[in-house]
């Protein structure tokens, strides 16, 4: 069944399994050939460089790793079975040394600054996970290992099949044109497809399974509807990949085939300046999103339960991504979507929002249309135009009810829209809205100068009413949650979500 | 063995030439191509949250861009360098964003306010420079925002200032705001013809108008600057 937490899980064990296999199958077909074993190790512990090395997208520690090229090159040089296992043995050995990393800065106390600094640059997205047992580490890792040795092998595969050659020392010299565009240029091409249709592959699968449901339909129609929609989303984001990541491929072939393995360091300059300037990319957008949003924030200050809500929302949808292992540009985004997700409520009239009594339908039809107002806004910033759909349905349940009514583009509310849902909500139950509002007597209008808060006004005895609910405790909230999930909220995210409260605890507002 | 030497050359020289144009291309690419890119996105943006505001206060939409092109025009006219220029531009389309704490009703009344009203009214300027001035990268505009309502002669709010006590991006917002309302319909006038509007600026020059700002306002729109 899709879209429960459980299918999740399978598709974790499925992508190990099948991981496996290609493994097996591979290193069976074309054994590694032991006497390039110390091409082999250089090219693992290049590989192994560029993911402790990544690419920062963001404050939030999203990370986007340059590794593909060297796995090309491995294919290239060695055959299959090398690149399948520099994939498998780098992605690994990354990840352990980093978790590691993470332990040791738990353990010991007061290391050294220079020490305790590139400790936490090796232990990368581990830093504060050290303590998280082992089997947690080792399934995690290698599901993940498992979609990289998955693309790697099929790319390698298409590769041999297409009858792209091993290459040689002097293969340069001694072929000619089109001997290397029949034996190179064209194999690679199609590995190239192949490594692009299975890493699309992973991703629709995972996204699938993660995702909850299509409620109303089922059919074969809506499935590849909503294919097609993950497509569109992913595609835009990868295509350029495809053509940055060859020629760091090719410096990398040549630099061996002319100079010798050892010298494929003079790759680290290029790849060096390469990454500086995506740095630099990245902290630039990042201060204009920044200030879009702060001001966004600070336009829906004046309500105000508001302020700390948005920022805790913000938060918690960030370490919802992170748990949930959606990419990483969506880790990314996340915090904004969080921050902005209300930002429709800007042009809602605030005598609706204040509204002590009941709403009438009229109201209520006003305030039903933020979500969508929202998402017209955030249309017109291109930094988040990936979050349109996250605002339009951060109110849509799960099951289909709740709004904006008009119905999904494709029968099923995004993941993301359902993190913003499941923070806003267990924000909304657990903050003490009322201690935000100034204390004013019913009866006889009487405010107190120093902010105290009687249970009865002084001046008149009048006992004062709450306006909001009392806040529910955390234990309240989160079997409200339970309740809900399936219905109101995915239960694939607020099982996320009890795993993170339980492993890390999550932060209550007291109306600030 | 000097085949080797030369092949050992050639792949030192293509490494680097390969490295150098690594480098120039992400030099380019995080230099000048991105900054543009996002500098135009950054704009779309602020303006999409101006415009947010502006569907309380109907009528207005398209408002705070006229009134951008038009400062920037005047500023120009005026031989403003270019850093003032885009802090003209952007406070211009922020100005009004402190009224989303005015609601709407009164904005849109058609009569006359009370005057408790016209205090709630009249707050959002104060209110949008405290906005503006909390945002790390925009808290520059915020003196600009602040007194976009002050008058020439000291008789606008909040502070009263008077003269060159308002900051020159102030005074041609004022001109350039009122030029567009009048011209533009409102809940609480019909839109007037452009010569009508002209008028009224010309009226107004040296007593709520800057007499420079309204000068270069005038030659802008001879010289068909604005539409």
């Amino acid at each position: 069944m899709l879209g429960s937490g459980r299918a999740y899980d399978k598709f974790r064990h499925a992508s190990v399994a099948v991981g496996a296999a290609m493994t097996a199958i591979v290193c069976y077909m074309v054994p590694p050939d032991a006497r390039a074993w110390h091409g082999i190790a250089a090219l693992t512990v290049l590989a192994i460089g560029a993911e402790l090395w990544p690419v920062n997208v963001g404050k939030s520690k999203a990370e986007v790793t340059i590794t593909a090229p060297i796995h090309w090159t491995a294919m290239v040089l060695f055959g299959p079975s090398a690149a399948v296992l520099v994939a498998l043995s780098s992605f690994v050995g990354a990840n352990l040394l980093g978790w590691l990393s993470a332990k040791l800065l738990l353990q010991i106390r007061d290391l050294p600054r220079p020490l305790g600094k590139s400790l936490t640059t090796l232990a990368g997205q581990w830093v504060g996970r050290g303590n998280y047992p082992l089997s947690w580490v080792a399934s995690l890792v290698l599901a993940n290992a498992a979609l990289d040795v998955i693309m790697v092998g099929c790319a390698a595969l298409v590769y041999r099949a297409a009858g792209g050659a091993t290459l040689r020392p002097g293969y340069f010299e001694s072929s000619s044109l089109s001997a290397v565009v029949i034996g190179l240029i064209g194999p690679f091409v199609a590995s190239l497809a192949a490594y692009f249709v299975a890493d699309e592959a992973c991703y629709v699968i995972q996204r699938l399974c993660i995702g909850s449901k299509p409620h109303d339909t089922r059919d074969w129609y809506s499935f590849v509807l909503r294919c097609k929609l993950l497509l569109l989303e992913s595609v835009p984001l990868t295509w350029s990949q495809y053509l940055l990541l060859p020629p760091i491929m090719a410096l990398l072939v040549y630099l061996y085939l002319h100079v010798g393995f050892w010298s494929g360091l003079v790759v680290f300059g290029p790849f060096l300046s390469f990454r500086l300037s995506m740095q630099k990319a990245v902290e630039q957008e990042e201060a204009y999103m920044d200030t879009i949003a702060t001001l966004g924030t600070y336009m829906q200050h004046y309500h105000p339960y508001t302020r700390g809500h948005l920022k805790r929302v913000a938060d918690m949808s960030e370490r919802l991504a992170r748990e949930l292992r959606l990419p990483a540009e969506t880790v990314m985004l996340m915090p904004y979507a969080g921050l902005l997700h209300d930002i429709g409520k800007v042009g809602v009239s605030e005598s609706i929002l204040d509204k002590v009594g009941t709403l009438t339908d009229e109201e209520w039809a006003k305030i039903k249309e933020h979500p969508v107002k929202g998402a017209e806004i955030i249309e017109h910033m291109d930094f988040l135009n990936r979050t349109v759909d996250w605002i339009r349905y951060h109110h849509k349940w799960t099951d289909g009810s709740g709004y904006p009514e008009d119905g999904l583009r494709d029968g099923h509310v995004p993941i993301e829209a359902e993190i913003i849902a499941v923070a806003d909500a267990f924000d909304a139950m657990t903050d003490d809205r009322e201690i935000a509002i100034d204390w004013v007597c019913d009866a006889c209008g009487f405010k107190p100068d120093n902010g105290d808060r009687p249970a009865a006004c002084p001046r008149c005895g009048a006992p004062k009413r709450r306006i909001y609910r009392e806040p529910l405790s955390i234990e309240e909230a989160i079997n409200e949650l339970r309740r809900g999930a399936g219905s109101q909220f995915s239960p694939v995210v607020v099982k996320a979500f009890l795993r993170m409260a339980d492993r890390e605890g999550v932060a209550v507002g007291g109306g600030d | 063995m000097a085949g080797a030497t030369s092949q050992w050359t050639a792949g030192v020289i293509a490494a680097v030439a390969m490295a150098v144009l690594v480098t120039l291309g992400s030099w380019y690419y995080s230099s000048f191509y991105q900054p543009r890119k996002m500098e135009r996105a950054y704009k779309k943006a602020l303006y999409t949250l101006a415009t947010a505001v502006e569907t309380k206060d109907s009528g207005t939409i398209g408002h705070a861009e006229r009134v951008a092109y038009y400062a920037v025009a005047v500023a120009e006219q005026l031989g403003i360098d270019r850093d003032e220029l885009v802090k003209i531009e952007y406070a211009a389309l922020l100005r009004d964003i402190g009224k989303v704490n005015v609601p709407a009703p009164l904005l849109n009344k058609s009569t006359p306010l009370e005057p408790d009203e016209w205090q709630r009214v009249k707050s959002h300027a104060q209110l949008g420079a405290q906005i503006v001035g909390a945002v790390p990268f925009l808290a520059f505009l915020a003196d600009l925002i602040l007194h976009h309502h002050e008058c020439w002669d000291g008789s606008g709010y909040p502070d009263g200032l008077a003269g060159e006590e308002i900051p020159l991006g102030s005074r041609i917002l004022a001109v350039t705001t009122d030029y567009d309302a009048i011209t533009s319909e409102r809940p609480y006038h019909e839109s007037q013809p452009p010569a009508v509007a002209i008028e009224q600026i010309k009226s107004g020059r040296g007593a709520k108008y800057d007499p420079a700002v309204v000068d270069a306002f005038l030659m802008v729109l001879e010289s068909g600057g604005v539409r």
